[in-house]
């Protein structure tokens, strides 16, 4: 039997902490760096709740690099602490976060020896084989709201590859989040459980070249929920597809100081897994950029 | 044919050193850049020499304004200032990298001018960017673009040789006289190369000889107030070798310029030659250039007894075959009345039949661009003086200085000769076309198929980029061979997708290979250069889609040492 549905701003709450994190980029940094912030920041909750507040973050990511012939890679290990306290409560609390992430990357190819004595057009090809690049990630992660009512644990992993040279393949992101939420108030006031969920979710991406200045960009992706509340459930976010397409003509044409790089048209249908609706949007731009 | 008797046209890479670094920064203060402004250059460069780079006029901008932050007094100056400051310096901080050339260009400018240092900052930039060209040949080019088609450049060499050198310093050396032999290959007839002697490297005689009997180089540079006598027994067997191979030699001769010490400046007086060109060697070509300073002819007391120009003038009177060049004569371009005694007294010496054929025009870029363009100091002095004697000083006067015939179908010199043998033993790998007196000195044309000095398919930087990228192009791309793809932009190959979710591994991968194929040549890091710092600035360039690949080519050259490096 159906419980009844806790209100939708503490749906959102509940949502907010266990789903609000998609799988971060974590197989690359793009700069290895150690980083700290603070900001004053201003928010809104819309439920009529608004606070000044001090954003902070301390991010570090350490890099490692091995250039051998066969399967070259790279391994990168993250940190990154970080909040936004706000000055008075909000109905949605932000998050505190802590997160620790380790990545690999590979070219899944074997650099071939040159033949310095060649004409360069003649030389050797550069691999004896190329099959594209890989990514391994892993990410633990402790999340919690500000006043600490709301707790949990999240771990995923991720695997990504693609290969920019078989644009009929698309390039791929496959990753598992699983969520364990360690203190809940709001669970406990809605009587919902504190069981472990999970989350699968599969992206795939095209660029597709269609001749000139005319290219295509295609964005797949479907997700599924695994022991998600009930509640949850029946609010849509269980699962669902997304499907996105852009037609894009590149321009490069200056006008003045600005730079038309790209007009576009574009259509998005399906759902992400943080909301609850399904969305259809289509989009009409133009892509600037300046001299 | 005009010719420009003093060039510079070494990068900075084949140049600098701790002791570089400290001589142009010293000229830097003396030429009043304000302080805080030379310390930021000097960190620039010091940067520069542990990890080498090829810097463009962004890049340079950035790196000034950031290294300006990082210098002592700067936040006091802030303090004081802060009303009259560019909101991007003060403002943006370590995102300088991100903002505009022009919004860059702004910034410095505002500073400086709160500084008191006026339009400097903007020369001082321009002349880095000249300066840190990948190769000599395109700062060679970009000098001869503000020449006509047919005109010529003495290439002086610059050894600032230290007693301590390091084998880096030493191979940039070799680099500069590699680069500098090439620009004459790549534009022949048009590069003039003069080799330079620095009497404390232990083996300047045999490079110098090699140079002249067999690299195409046709004249000597000294620079004495980089720290040696000219009269001392080194330097005389050069006098010794010049005289036997018809040789010519131009000398720094001015109060400014680059010394070691400021004592040494006086080792540049003209005076000390009286003892050398005597003798034997009372032939020798030799060239005081600057006149001793523009003094000499900018002020009413510029040649008074005991001064260099009096000094230098009464030489080209007594001695054969002295000659002085009118390079970075600008200061008198300040004043009216200094302007006027200039060519006053330009045009009296250039009507006595004998002076006449002794003085020469140069412009001593690119050190000129300090203060202008080449552009503009030819156009300055055209403007002031009579069309026959321009043409006398920018082409009759050099031509004989340098051993070109008086008249048509006349014969070259010793030294010209060889240059034009050894231009005519690579008739069939040049890289441009021949100007006409080096057709009629050779009898027949050149064939232009030499590759441009930045694109060798045989220097292991150019075949790693383009190796390592082919698989990312095109078909059609592809068909145009490593030649064509020259100048294509990294964004224009299939790697470049920003908004796929796994760039990022492909920027990884592309530069872990780049940096491996490197490596896999066995060449060494360069300088302050490690695999984690060369990957990820590779990366940079890889994630930014800017790059063509021959600056691709031009940073893994400068952060390796390749065997067959490019110059």
């Amino acid at each position: 039997m159906r419980r009844p549905g806790p209100p939708a701003a503490l749906l959102l709450a509940v949502a907010g902490i266990v789903l609000a994190t998609p799988a971060a980029a974590q197989t690359t940094c793009a700069i290895p760096d150690s980083r700290y912030e603070v900001a004053p920041a201003y928010l809104d909750d819309t439920e009529g709740d608004r606070s000044l507040a001090v954003a902070m973050s301390f991010t570090s990511c350490r890099a490692a690099y091995d250039t051998r012939p066969r399967l070259p890679r790279a391994r990168y290990l993250g940190l990154h602490a970080g909040g936004t306290i706000p000055f008075t409560s909000l109905a949605v609390p932000p998050h505190l976060e802590a997160r620790a992430s380790y990545g690999m990357s590979f070219c899944l190819c074997e650099r071939a020896p040159d033949d310095p004595m060649a004409p360069l057009d003649e030389a050797p090809d550069a691999y004896a084989f190329h099959h594209g690049y890989l990514g391994l990630g892993a990410r633990a992660q402790y999340e919690a709201s500000n006043d600490l009512d709301e707790q949990g644990i999240v771990g995923a992993v991720e695997l990504r590859w693609v290969d920019p040279t078989r644009w009929m393949l698309p390039s791929t992101v496959v990753s598992l989040e699983a969520v364990k939420p360690t203190k809940s108030e709001v669970r406990d006031a809605l009587g919902l459980e504190r069981a472990a969920h999970g989350r699968v979710s599969v992206r795939g991406y095209w660029l597709v070249p269609l001749g000139g200045p005319l290219s295509a960009e295609i964005e797949g992706a479907y997700f599924w929920s695994l022991g998600l509340d009930e509640g949850l459930t029946a609010e849509g976010f269980d699962e669902g597809p997304f499907l996105a397409g852009e037609l894009m003509l590149g321009l490069d044409r200056a006008v003045g100081r600005l730079l038309i790089e790209s007009v576009f048209i574009g259509y998005a249908h399906g759902r992400r897994p943080t909301a609850g609706e399904e969305t259809r949007a289509w989009s009409v731009g133009i892509a600037l950029g300046s001299i | 044919m005009h010719i420009n008797v003093h060039a510079h046209i070494f990068t900075l890479r084949t140049v600098l050193s701790r002791e570089a670094i400290r001589v142009i920064t010293q000229r830097l203060e003396d030429r009043g850049v304000p302080d805080l402004l030379v310390q930021a250059v000097t960190r620039l460069l010091d940067r520069l020499l542990d990890r080498p780079e090829n810097l463009d006029e962004r890049q340079i901008l950035a790196g000034i304004l950031a290294e300006l932050r990082e210098v002592t007094g700067f936040d006091d100056f802030l303090d004081h200032n802060l009303s009259r400051l560019p909101f991007a310096v003060v403002i943006h901080g370590s995102g300088l990298e991100d903002l505009q050339v022009d919004t860059l260009r702004a910034a410095l400018d505002q500073l400086t001018t709160v500084m008191g240092g006026g339009k400097r900052a903007f020369d001082i930039v321009q002349t880095l960017r000249l300066a840190m060209r990948s190769t000599i040949t395109e700062v060679a080019d970009e000098i001869l673009s503000q020449m006509g088609p047919n005109d010529a450049l003495v290439a002086l060499m610059m050894d600032i040789h230290a007693p301590d050198e390091p084998q880096r310093d030493r191979d940039n050396f070799v680099r500069q006289v590699g680069g500098t032999r090439e620009a004459a290959l790549q534009r022949p007839g048009r590069v003039l190369p003069f080799f330079a002697i620095h009497p404390d490297r232990s083996d300047h005689f045999t490079l110098m000889q090699e140079a002249i009997d067999e690299g195409g180089f046709v004249g000597v540079k000294l620079y004495p107030s980089l720290g040696y006598e000219v009269g001392g027994s080194k330097l005389m067997k050069v006098y010794e070798f010049c005289m036997d191979r018809d040789v010519p030699v131009l000398l720094h001769c001015g109060h400014g310029g680059f010394y070691r010490k400021k004592e040494f400046i006086d080792l540049c007086d003209p005076s000390h030659w009286e003892p050398v060109l005597d003798g034997d060697l009372q032939g020798l070509r030799v060239c005081f250039a600057h006149f001793g300073g523009w003094q000499s002819l900018g002020r009413p007391d510029g040649l008074d007894p005991g001064t260099w120009g009096a000094t230098i003038l009464r030489l080209m009177r007594e001695r054969p075959n002295v000659y002085t060049d009118l390079a970075y004569h600008a200061e008198q371009m300040l004043a009216p009345e200094d302007e006027a005694h200039y060519f006053a007294k330009l045009s009296e010496f250039l009507e006595d039949a004998h002076l006449r054929r002794r003085i020469l025009f140069g412009t001593d870029s690119w050190l000129l661009r300090l203060d202008m363009t080449d552009d503009v100091y030819w156009r300055y002095f055209r403007h002031h003086m009579t069309p026959e004697n321009f043409e006398h000083i920018a082409g009759g006067a050099p031509r004989q200085f340098l051993g070109f015939p008086d008249t048509p179908g006349g014969e070259l010199r010793a030294n010209l000769a060889r240059h034009a043998a050894w231009l005519e033993r690579h008739r069939n790998d040049v890289g441009g076309t021949a100007p006409p007196w080096l057709v009629e000195a050779v009898g027949g044309p050149f064939e232009g198929g030499r590759e441009p000095a930045d694109w060798s398919q045989w220097s292991a930087s150019v075949r790693c980029t383009y190796r390592q990228l082919k698989p990312h192009m095109s078909s059609a791309q592809t068909r145009g061979g490593y030649k064509a793809n020259r100048t294509t932009r990294l964004s224009e190959l299939d790697y470049f997708r920003p908004r796929d979710p796994n760039f990022g591994l492909i920027v990884d991968g592309l530069a872990l290979n780049l940096v491996g194929c490197a490596e896999d040549t066995g060449a060494a890091y360069r300088g302050q250069w490690v695999r984690s710092s060369v990957v990820e600035r590779i990366k940079t360039v890889l994630r930014g889609g800017d790059a063509r690949l021959v600056d691709v080519a031009g940073l893994l050259d400068a952060m390796f040492q390749f065997e067959e490096a490019l110059v």
